[in-house]
């Protein structure tokens, strides 16, 4: 177990570091490209601090709606099995049916992404087809998470 | 800029704009962008049609090599000379040089616009163009000339030309583009496939900007200056400029005017309307408002990739990548009941 402070408090003190000591003397036009710069450093800090406090949280959530897709879905829809990489982007249903499900401890969620992205360049997930409403789902609920750590405000201000 | 690189602008320029001699009386590095290096040249011309102080700007590539899908500067030139003559605000072009030995890079040097291309700064302070219908007027006007612009034009050969509808031939290029990476964009997918459901047919083509917004163009406390960034300049639907201008990924937090986050819709719409006689099909700016977000998701997706590769360590590239989900998010919400 690690002692105090953690990186994430460190990281809070660090942005505050420069928001009440550093951020006051840039000022006019001639510190105008320090001030961004000064700007976009704390805008990372605190990108760096929520995924440090989200944890592997976002990766459980995205592997459990994938597995949800597979098991919902005819034929394990998504796959992300290491052993589909021949089966990257072509899309083919043809071949999906003749494939054993996945175990769910050997998803592989950058491969089960690849495949999900294939099939749905491939219309799988058209309006009309039984995976319609869920990989819409699946897809909010990824993009959610990935919000909470690059820029929560979005979730504040904008629908669903 | 060092001392001997001066001498060799001046020799070059001298030559390029029929003087007796050309003095670079000042050079600076401007803020520049992700691809491309801008440097402020102030020069001292003697004789010839520039006879007198002529304040430029000299544009080259960053050290690193940028964007894939960008134009080289020799062709960059090409589109200036064409839509000056076309009568589109821009910088006038002054000339052009691809010899490697003058300053390392190929670069051309065009007349200086007044003002802050700068969005963020734009959106907030109203000194800049305080009369904002008349600024969204006039940038629909300009836009319109851009699109007057139609194919073929000898000068402008190297646009890459095509037969099948813009739209599709764009969700192909986002496609390639994404399938150099290992990581997958399901939501992207989702969009482009959306894209492809609705994709209208092949209409007009004409010279399209490609990167028509705010932050693009020049202006000063009395307006509009200069249209820049002709980088990504190619023949498409004219629609696709209109739908990236008013797209929520370009209003700079200012998502009440609609019209780049400065103006109005309407004022913008009847600009262009005015000067092209063309009336804007309303159902379609929706489409390509969605494709601004897949484009701008795609070119983002680069822009870090050049940080997370190693080949150019850039905070700004980092953060670009970071704007990534929120562009997807806007996709979803805009593609949910179709």
């Amino acid at each position: 177990m690690r002692e105090q402070p953690t990186g994430e408090m460190l990281l809070q003190a660090a942005r505050d570091a420069l928001k009440d000591k550093v951020l006051p003397l840039l000022q006019g036009d001639a510190a105008a490209d320090a001030k961004r710069e000064v700007l976009m450093v704390m805008n990372a800090l605190s990108i760096a601090q929520r995924e440090l406090q989200m944890g592997n949280a976002p990766d459980e959530a995205e592997r459990e709606s994938l597995i949800g897709l597979n098991d919902g879905l005819v034929d394990g829809f998504v796959i992300g099995t290491l052993s589909q990489s021949s089966d990257n982007l072509s899309g083919d249903s043809s071949t999906r049916s003749s494939l054993e499900p996945p175990r769910d401890s050997a998803l592989n969620i950058a491969q089960a992404n690849r495949d999900l992205a294939a099939r749905i360049r491939a219309g799988l997930a058209d309006p009309g087809t039984g995976a319609h409403a869920a990989v819409f789902a699946h897809l909010r609920l990824v993009g959610e998470s990935r919000l909470q750590a690059s820029n929560p405000k979005v979730l504040r201000t904008s629908k669903p | 800029m060092e001392e001997n690189i001066k001498r060799s602008l001046s020799r070059f320029l001298s030559t390029a704009l029929q003087a007796d001699s050309v003095l670079v009386e000042h050079a600076a590095l401007l803020s520049g962008g992700a691809v491309q290096e801008n440097w402020l040249l102030d020069l001292q011309v003697s004789g010839g049609p520039f006879d007198g102080k002529l304040n430029t700007v000299l544009r080259c590539d960053s050290p690193t090599a940028g964007v894939a899908i960008s134009h080289g500067r020799a062709q960059e030139f090409a589109l200036l000379q064409t839509v000056f003559k076309a009568g589109v605000a821009v910088p006038e072009p002054l000339c052009l040089c691809t010899d490697l030995s003058v300053f390392g890079r190929p670069f051309f040097v065009m007349r200086r616009v007044a003002g802050t291309a700068a969005g963020h700064v734009l959106v907030k302070d109203m000194r800049y163009a305080p009369d904002r219908a008349s600024l969204a007027m006039q940038l629909g006007c300009e836009l319109a000339r851009i699109h007057s612009v139609k194919p073929p034009v000898d000068a402008l050969d190297f646009l890459a030309s095509y037969d099948e509808s813009p739209a599709q031939y764009r969700i192909r290029m986002q496609r390639a583009s994404l399938d150099k990476y290992h990581t997958a964009y399901p939501a992207l997918e989702w969009g482009l496939r959306w894209l492809e459901r609705h994709t209208p047919r092949r209409g007009v083509v004409a010279l399209t900007h490609g990167d028509f917004r705010t932050g693009n163009y020049m202006v000063n406390e009395q307006g509009l200056t200069g249209i820049l960034d002709w980088e990504f300049a190619g023949w498409s639907d004219p629609m696709e400029d209109i739908g990236w201008f008013c797209a929520k990924c370009w209003r700079f937090g200012r998502d009440d005017l609609q019209a780049g986050g400065i103006g109005l819709r309407d004022d913008f719409y009847a600009g262009y309307e005015s000067e092209s006689g063309q009336k804007i099909d309303r159902d379609q700016i929706h489409y390509w408002e969605v494709m601004a977000h897949v484009k701008w998701a795609v070119v983002a997706i680069e822009q870090a990739q050049r940080h997370c590769s190693g080949e150019e360590n850039s905070l700004l590239l980092a953060l670009t990548g970071l704007i990534v989900p929120e562009l997807e998010w806007e996709i979803l919400n805009m593609t949910e009941n179709s």
